[in-house]
């Protein structure tokens, strides 16, 4: 034990620090490792703790965790006689059988509801499903819950592929699923201004605004519009709102459409539109979406907007209610 | 001199070679060439039922103790249509489709071919199925229930679903090393009744080794994939999935011994209880098996369970000599990912109501298991507990798999294994290097 030991520790930084879970985990009780508490009072430093959710977590990672060995390794340069006192402290709490620990503090945080039972989600998908911070979880807040239910599903049943979801909704009943998506469908949050910044050009832009407001009746492609609502905010109960998603996650699901790695309850609609639109176009589609600011008005529209529904060759199993044919529901 | 003697030496092993090839054709396939003769010894067929849906209700039922749809059913597709991927050691097998479809299914099949792909693992053609079907404790099921659950399987609507063949390394797939397997690790056993035991001892007895094939998870597995005995519930890591299956009999791991039996029955029936929570595959079986037995059946087994459980603590447990920086870095970890909902002394959160919402790691039998897999896997994909008829909104724990690294996750293991009373060994980065490598992250 000794100062090799705390190198060895400082130059593998990897990814101990991180922010997110909501901040608010320092506490002051005490702990059978004194020097623990030193080391958080340093945290508050640099600044990791107050961060938002969207903060990078890649700062609190690297610098954070810097910032707590430097202090640690000045600790010991000047304080001798108070670091070798913690140390024997600590050697004897690590050593040796822990006394009987202090009461716990009270636990306000905890509360019995939905938010409590949603953290494995919210833990990428943001604090109240707001959208991660990495720039790649969708938001799920607000999105309607027929559609959120839906996606839920088909992690369940293998029409979407994303192992970590796969593994968290496994062991969970339709019904409770159901309840996660209404409760993610009624919060009501703030969105984030477009962030995209991808190169491409104005005429590549104008390209995806047409295929977005006009579609391509010629290859029998929609308006994005007719079915995602006139706002482009979704329409209840079962069409997602296609503003306000990162880039990265747009091109990503487009991409697995046309694929066919990502899938909707047979007869898929949306594989079969995004399957006529070439390939080349759906980056200017998704670069279109991801410039555009919310609406003031960013609630799912009630109802699809006016107009003849979908031919007959574009039925929506997730969607009966847009097709002019009804499609199935599992 | 030399040749006659080389000559005899081969006829010699010429002669084993083909002894012992009759012997496994006749180990596997004697009883039907005496069909005839062993018709009588065979149990009869039950008559007709008098009441066919009574009948499928308790094959239902059956079906669900066996947990017959974990591997027979793909994901999102019918229900016993089989299909679904199981991957082994050797290789992958597809599950076969039991739906009544007469090409692709079992619809072509009776009574005594059903019993004899249950009792003897072979196929209506004679075919010998391969031990990823658990056919050493479906073995031990009675024909009356074989056919109940055939009539259960009978009843379903039929779905044309060809099942895909095994992909399994040569020569495993091959009937001669089927046959070779089996006539070293599989012979044909009803179950045995225990008269020096009660009623209930044996009903437990007969659904841990039949129907429930606890062991084909709860005992360690040989270098040729068979499990144990159908009684043997030592413990044994899961290949492939990757998780440890603690040894039932052992009361440090498990604690049946010392566990009151309606903990016991409530952990099979809403998957979790006072002592423990389930987690990985033992929460599909609760999810999908268990949770739908009655209170009786469950009671049966746990009476078994305790009555195999050793109250003997093994020996003494050694703590950790922990370093400084090994002891920090866990503090740490645990303080960012752990302590909200585990709690500063590792005591957990209990609800108003009295649920356990997260576990309390102080004392947790799971947390102190000398083999860290499962905690590695908690760690890094985190989840949810089975959502049961009485326990239908479990709290979950986020995955950790991105963010946490393996030092990261060593050291905080280490600290709840070594803090609040616990003690267990360290758990080293390498450890959780080949547990995460396994599962291809």
């Amino acid at each position: 034990m000794g100062i090799g030991h705390l190198a060895r520790v400082g130059g593998a930084a990897g990814a101990d620090m991180q922010c997110g879970h909501g901040g608010g985990i320092l506490k002051g009780g005490k702990s059978d490792l004194d020097i623990g508490h030193g080391l958080n009072g340093n945290e508050k430093t640099t600044g990791c703790v107050h961060m938002d959710v969207q903060s990078p977590t890649r700062y609190c990672r690297r610098f954070g965790y810097r910032q707590e060995m430097l202090t640690l390794m000045n600790t010991w340069k000047w304080s001798p006689v108070w670091i070798v006192s913690t140390l024997l402290a600590c050697s004897a709490a690590a050593l040796a059988q822990s006394p009987p620990p202090p009461a716990a503090a009270p636990r306000p945080r905890f509360a019995d509801n939905m938010a409590e039972r949603t953290r494995a989600c919210t833990a990428c998908h943001g604090d109240q499903g707001r959208a991660g911070p990495d720039g790649y979880y969708p938001r799920l807040a607000g999105k309607p819950a027929g559609y959120l239910h839906n996606q839920l599903r088909n992690f369940a049943q293998g029409r979407r592929h994303y192992e970590l979801m796969t593994r968290l909704v496994d062991p969970l009943s339709d019904e409770y699923l159901g309840e996660m998506a209404r409760y993610f469908s009624a919060l009501q949050l703030p969105y984030a201004q477009p962030a995209a910044t991808n190169t491409i050009s104005a005429e590549r832009l104008a390209k995806g605004q047409q295929w977005v407001t006009q579609g391509n009746p010629s290859l029998g492609v929609p308006a994005c519009t007719q079915c995602h609502g006139l706002r482009l905010t979704g329409v209840q109960p079962n069409v997602p709102g296609l503003l306000g998603l990162p880039l990265d996650y747009l091109n990503a699901q487009l991409g697995a459409w046309q694929t066919g790695q990502r899938q909707a309850h047979a007869p898929d609609c949306m594989a079969e539109v995004v399957r006529r639109i070439p390939a080349e176009d759906l980056i200017a589609v998704s670069s279109w979406l991801a410039r555009q600011a919310l609406p003031a008005d960013t609630h799912p529209a009630p109802r699809p907007p006016a107009g003849p529904p979908l031919p007959a060759t574009l039925r929506c199993g997730s969607a009966p209610e847009l097709s002019s044919t009804a499609g199935g529901q599992p | 001199m030399k040749a006659p003697r080389m000559a005899r030496i081969g006829w010699g092993l010429a002669g084993a070679l083909l002894a012992l090839t009759a012997f496994v054709a006749w180990d596997n396939w004697g009883d039907t060439w005496l069909a005839p003769a062993q018709q009588d010894a065979r149990p009869p067929a039950l008559a007709a039922p008098l009441e066919p849906t009574a009948q499928i209700e308790r094959g239902h039922y059956l079906a669900r103790a066996g947990n017959c749809v974990a591997c027979h059913t793909a994901r999102g597709a019918a229900p016993m249509a089989g299909g679904r991927r199981i991957e082994t050691p050797f290789g992958t097998v597809f599950s076969s489709n039991l739906t009544p479809d007469a090409r692709t299914g079992l619809g072509a099949w009776n009574s005594q071919d059903f019993w004899q792909a249950l009792h003897h693992g072979r196929s209506k053609d004679g075919r010998l199925l391969t031990p990823a079907f658990p056919y050493n404790h479906t073995s031990v099921i009675t024909r009356a229930d074989s056919d109940d659950l055939l009539a259960w399987l009978q009843s379903l609507p039929a779905v044309d679903q060809a099942t895909p063949p095994h992909t399994l390394i040569w020569p495993v797939g091959t009937q001669a090393a089927l046959a070779v397997w089996r006539s070293l690790f599989f012979s044909p056993r009803p179950f045995q009744n225990d008269p020096a035991q009660s009623a209930e001892w044996n009903r437990g007895a007969y659904l841990v080794q039949g129907l429930g094939h606890c062991a084909a998870c709860h005992s360690p597995r040989n270098a040729l994939g068979a499990s144990g005995a159908v009684d043997d519930l030592s413990g044994g890591l899961m290949p492939v999935l990757n998780w440890y299956a603690p040894n039932l009999g052992s009361d440090p791991e498990t604690g049946l011994a010392s566990t009151p039996l309606r903990d016991t029955v409530q952990l099979l029936r809403t998957g979790q209880s006072p002592q423990a929570q389930t987690s990985g595959p033992m929460a599909e079986v609760v999810q999908h098996g268990t949770q739908h037995m009655t209170e009786t059946d469950l009671h049966a087994m746990a009476v078994y369970l305790q009555s195999r459980a050793q109250k003997t603590a093994s020996a003494a447990p050694v703590r950790a000599k922990v370093s400084l920086a090994v002891a920090i870095k866990g503090l740490k970890t645990y303080e960012r990912h752990c302590v909200q909902c585990h709690g500063e002394q590792g005591q957990g959160i209990t609800t108003a109501a009295g649920a356990v919402a997260y576990p309390a790691l102080a004392g947790n039998r799971a947390v102190l298991l000398n083999d860290p897999t499962n905690l590695v896997q908690m760690v890094l994909y985190g989840g949810y507990g089975p959502a049961t008829a009485l326990h239908p909104r479990p709290f979950g724990m986020p995955p950790a798999v991105l963010e946490l690294d393996d030092r990261d996750i060593a050291t905080v293991l280490t600290h709840l294994r070594t803090q609040w009373g616990n003690q267990a060994s360290e758990v080293t980065p390498l450890q959780v290097n080949r547990i995460r490598a396994a599962q291809g992250h």
